[in-house]
């Protein structure tokens, strides 16, 4: 029975000469895209009579800011501007025909023949009460199909998402607006595609633009400019229709001194503005990537990293990390700010084939600095650390010490502080960090031990099998090199008043 | 329904027709040859299992996976559509090696009773009425004014909400629309300056929902002094994309995925929720006015899906080791040359499959990748001296891995479960995991972590002095045959002296290794200090 079942089929029987997509009424379109943000500048060219008009601006963001709004021109002064449409539905067509007429199409019972009738929507209040002729009806589901037909549709019922603006045009004739507002739903975030050939040392490295567009509204042919650094907060100024930032420089599409040398434009305090080359459609629903960074051979190298806060003893040994480092200066061949991202790393492996290696985040760089990307773990190359003694010293023992400390300030007033202590606990700490390295060529790892406290508890190293180099008072770093296949032990001593 | 049924399938063979005359994208239906290298799930632990049986939940693991594709294109700026590729794709990831483009799209409108409406609004569509008694079909022209869910055309009589009048009516569209596809789909635009001609791509990308576990299988030899240690990788698939005669490979070793912030994670649930086209919204919801006839019903009663095979794995049986050349056909056919080949990539190791496989949707395989190895060590009961509370005993198989005691491969994490075949037969005596090892690492296998019953221990103070404690340790072997043991000293807080047996340092702390005789004791004397230890 269910064949019987009034239901809405869709046929596409054709294929071929598609002419889908929309007539869009948008203009010549800018967007400056923020992380989550997007500024539209949308100049239409408008005919308006010499009088006070209502001039609807169709398609522009379903995701729109209307209080963000302003309209620019040639001779004209806007009264007011609304954005407090309804969009077009059945409940609200019926809605609004409420005291209208509408047409009914039902069939009789007996006869099997359509009728029409005309009848006046009475109210529409949880169910269509309507007169028709001298009766009043409620329109209901009555298993007996009925066609209601609207004679039109009421102005401020809208299809599309639209902004209706009024104003005084004191001039005839056809003209550029520029309309500009705030949307959400627009966004976009850097990804990074590298690959890395640790033979030659060296990075291929691909950027490029992810735009999502989630505002329903699909942006055609527009010229894009993406905006970098932290959350904004936009202020609108009444009188110059400009976009200020946090208080800073203004904001304006346009970028006349934009340094050629460098893809990004500073722009006030940490924005930067990366404009896009040509035109394109911003379509929603849709993810679009743009290459905006395409360099090869950026010198590059593999290293270990292994960081260890103070006694960080593990009952197997533990993975060093592999970091890709590289320089965003000009001698390496890169030469460009790269916007934050996520950066992908691929590898050949030893048929020649791409396998990823790896994914990391990468902060906002400016010129010429250093990246390190830590890829992954190192199966290969694994640091034990254990704490092979342990023992109370004497506050003599401390103060014997002093000539072994290296951090702090000078000898004088470390001994100073010691004396003035006596009672604390001073301790000796002997800790061994095996360092493994199953590869096929030597390693180096460089191993950071961090929360020495060397400024505050003036924490010494007696003895190290390995010359460390001190990095801030807290943290000393020491670069082990270990043969292929092989191991190199670091064994320190220290003095800590913890 | 068996009209409706008819008309789906229509739409579902019209894809591959679809073209447009305006700039016609190039389709790129399938790849001619595919790899994939399946990444870990990387908060999976060694011992946990795939999570394969949970029907809800995603696979956490990834792959990455290459299509080399033939195209043939014209020159300038053109549009490659790239069909078949993993349901599971993560679009920024996409690249072409060796090739460069200009742009990349991925589009999440689909064709779909949505996707239709939607690229036909503003334009005139034909409205077919079959009149339920009659059988009598009329037709006429309409345009659609609205939106997908709140559709309202324009007729030659005036505006109508056709969904909402109860009548048993279909939308005719007059071509189909070349940018909607059945799949979420990924397309590269190529530069102005590309040359066309036919070339072949490889398209390189990571794609979610897969997963890899290593299981291994020890067996004993019967005077456990030595193992014979082989390794399956057990390959899981949730993607919708079959992945025939591919170049399958794992990889072990931890790769590093940047996760979300929690800001970033709120954006896409965001996004996912208000996507139209996401599975929970791509159904046109109905709306009418109040008590219309049929409002709330189904706009069209959707279609049949192609259904989807699920390859349920067979439970996983190992195979006995009396049995020769072991085959089950159960599980997975393996022949000793069909052994997954080790090869070093960056800092991670890559298991290859050495000959073409099916990658089915959803489905697990099974392939050797460690072929069957001794391994000398020895079995030994090891405890951990404890102020507080009893001792537990641990019955282990160690091992050094490499040099004289043979092994000397990489082992990735995975579960191991132990054999040993005694006089009544094959058993299995105990299930482990170890961490991913390198070459040269100890390896230590726990047999059995509740031995306390088999090997009893007993510490007692015998004297003590504020300062310290002297201690004895019992330790008795329950078994009919001698057994090694070994006590590790090390506690935070405690300093252990005068030991009345010899020890040794490892690692830090104070070994005691001995033998004990069947049904014998063993004892050792010490003494221990507490330290007063602040936190370091």
């Amino acid at each position: 029975m269910r064949l019987l079942l009034p239901s809405l089929l869709f046929i596409s029987p054709a294929f071929g000469q598609a002419n889908p997509g929309t007539q869009s009424a948008q203009g010549r379109l800018d967007l400056t895209i923020y992380a989550d943000l997007a500024l539209v500048e949308d100049v239409r060219e408008v005919n308006l009579p010499k009088a006070t008009v209502r001039h609807e601006f169709a398609d522009v963001s379903a995701a729109i800011l209307p209080e963000t709004v302003s309209l620019t021109g040639a001779a004209i002064e806007i009264v007011e501007q609304n954005f407090d449409f309804d969009l077009l539905s059945p409940a609200k067509l019926m809605q609004k025909a409420e005291g209208r007429e509408i047409t009914l199409i039902r069939k009789d019972p007996l006869t099997d023949k359509p009728t029409e009738e005309r009848a006046k929507v009475l109210a529409v209040n949880g169910g269509v009460v309507m007169q028709v002729g001298s009766k009043v009806e409620i329109l209901r589901d009555d298993d007996s199909p009925t066609r209601v037909i609207f004679d039109e549709i009421p102005s401020n019922l809208l299809a599309r998402p639209t902004l209706s603006v009024t104003v005084d045009s004191s001039q005839n004739g056809t003209r550029p607006l520029t309309l500009s507002y705030l949307s959400k739903g627009l966004g976009w975030k850097a990804d990074y595609v590298g690959l890395f050939d640790e033979q030659k040392g060296s990075l291929d490295l691909q950027g490029w633009v992810t735009l999502t567009n989630n505002s329903g509204t699909t942006f055609r042919d527009a010229r894009l400019t993406l905006v970098a650094g932290e959350v904004l907060h936009m202020q609108k100024d009444s009188r110059d229709g400009q976009f200020k930032i946090a208080g800073s420089n203004t904001v304006s599409t346009r970028n006349d001194d934009y340094d050629e040398g460098d893809k990004a434009k500073k722009l006030g305090g940490d924005l930067l503005l990366y404009p896009l080359e040509g035109r394109t459609t911003v379509a929603t629903n849709q993810k679009k990537q743009i290459g905006f960074l395409d360099i090869s051979a950026v010198q590059a190298e593999r290293v270990y990293e292994f960081y260890c806060r103070w006694a960080c003893e593990t009952a197997e040994p533990v993975s060093a990390i592999s970091v890709l480092k590289f320089n965003t200066g000009k001698d390496d061949g890169l030469g460009a700010a790269l916007p934050a991202g996520v950066a992908r790393i691929y590898m050949r492996d030893s048929a020649g084939k791409a396998r990823f290696v790896g994914e990391s985040k990468i902060d906002h760089v400016a010129k010429g600095q250093d990246v390190s990307l830590a890829t992954s773990f190192a199966f290969d190359v694994k640091v034990r650390p254990t704490i092979e003694k342990r023992e109370r010293i004497s506050s003599d023992e401390w103060i014997g010490s002093t000539r072994y400390r290296i951090f702090g300030a000078d000898k004088d007033a470390a001994a100073t502080t010691a004396m003035a202590e006596k009672n604390k606990e001073y301790w000796r700490t002997q800790m061994r960090f095996t360092v493994t390295n199953a590869r096929s060529q030597p390693v180096s790892v460089d191993l950071r031990q961090f929360g020495l406290r060397g400024w505050n508890e003036q924490t010494r190293i007696l003895s190290e099998t390995v010359e460390g180099r001190q990095n801030g008072s807290d943290e000393r770093t020491w670069l082990i090199k270990v043969p292929a296949n092989g191991r190199t032990d670091l064994v320190v001593t220290y003095l800590s008043a913890f | 329904m068996t009209v409706l049924r008819l008309l789906c399938c229509c739409w579902l063979l019209s894809l591959s027709i679809a073209a447009s005359a305006e700039s016609p994208p190039f389709v790129s239906k399938a790849a001619d040859r595919t790899t994939v290298s399946i990444y870990r799930d990387p908060t999976r632990t060694a011992k946990d299992p795939i999570p394969f049986e949970d029907d809800g939940d995603a696979l956490r693991g990834y792959a990455m996976i290459t299509e080399t594709r033939t195209v043939d294109l014209p020159p300038g700026e053109v549009v490659i559509r790239f069909e078949n590729v993993a349901s599971g794709i993560v679009p920024q990831s996409a690249i072409l090696l060796d090739y460069k483009t200009g742009e990349k799209n991925f589009d999440r409108r689909l064709l779909s009773q949505r996707g239709l409406l939607d690229a036909f609004t503003g334009q005139k569509v034909r409205i077919r009425v079959t009149d339920p008694s009659s059988g009598k079909i009329q037709e006429e022209d309409a345009t659609i004014i609205s939106q997908p869910d709140r559709l309202i055309l324009k007729t030659a009589r005036g505006y109508e909400a056709i969904k909402c009048d109860g009548r048993f009516s279909a939308i005719l569209f007059p071509n189909m629309p070349v940018d909607l596809t059945a799949k979420p789909t990924l397309s590269m635009k190529t530069r102005r300056d590309s040359k066309g001609g036919k070339m072949t791509l490889t398209l390189a990308y990571l794609a979610d929902n897969f997963d890899w576990k290593a299981d291994y299988v020890a067996a004993l030899s019967p005077d456990a002094r030595s193992i014979r240690l082989f390794g399956w990788m057990t390959i899981a698939s949730k993607d919708r994309t079959e992945f025939p005669q591919t170049e399958l490979s794992a990889v072990a070793g931890e790769v590093f995925r940047t996760g979300y912030e929690w800001e970033e994670e709120e954006a896409a649930d965001e996004e996912r929720q208000s996507d139209p086209y996401s599975e929970k919204n791509i159904a046109l919801r109905s709306e009418c006015w109040p008590d219309a006839p049929r409002s709330g019903g189904p706009l069209f009663t959707p279609g049949p899906i192609p259904s989807i095979l699920i390859t349920l794995p067979e439970p996983f049986r190992y195979c006995d080791f009396g049995e020769k050349g072991c085959v089950d056909d159960r599980a997975i056919l393996v022949t000793g040359s069909r052994i997954a080949a080790q090869s070093d990539v960056g800092d991670v190791k890559l298991y290859s499959v050495p000959f073409p496989t099916d990658v089915q949707p959803q489905s697990m395989k099974q392939v050797r990748f460690i072929k069957e190895t001794p391994i000398s060590g020895e079995t030994l009961y090891t405890l951990d001296h404890s102020l507080y509370g009893d001792m537990e005993t641990r019955l282990v198989f160690r091992f050094t891995n490499g040099g004289k005691n043979g092994g000397g491969m990489p082992l990735p994490a995975g579960s191991v479960r132990i054999f040993q075949h005694l006089r009544d037969g094959n058993n299995l005596i105990g299930t482990s995991h170890i961490d991913d090892k390198a070459i040269g690492e100890d390896v230590e296998m726990i047999i059995n972590d509740t031995a306390s019953h088999i090997v009893k221990s007993d510490i007692d103070e015998v004297s003590s002095d504020g300062d310290w404690e002297e201690n004895l340790l019992k330790l008795a072997n329950t078994n009919p045959h001698a057994i090694r043991a070994e006590v590790r000293f090390k506690s935070r807080g405690i300093v252990y002296s005068r030991f009345s047996k010899p020890v040794k340092k490892h690692r830090g702390a104070s070994v005691w290794r001995v033998e004990i005789q069947p049904h014998a004791k063993a004892e050792i004397r010490f003494r221990t200090t507490h330290a007063d230890e602040r936190d370091y």
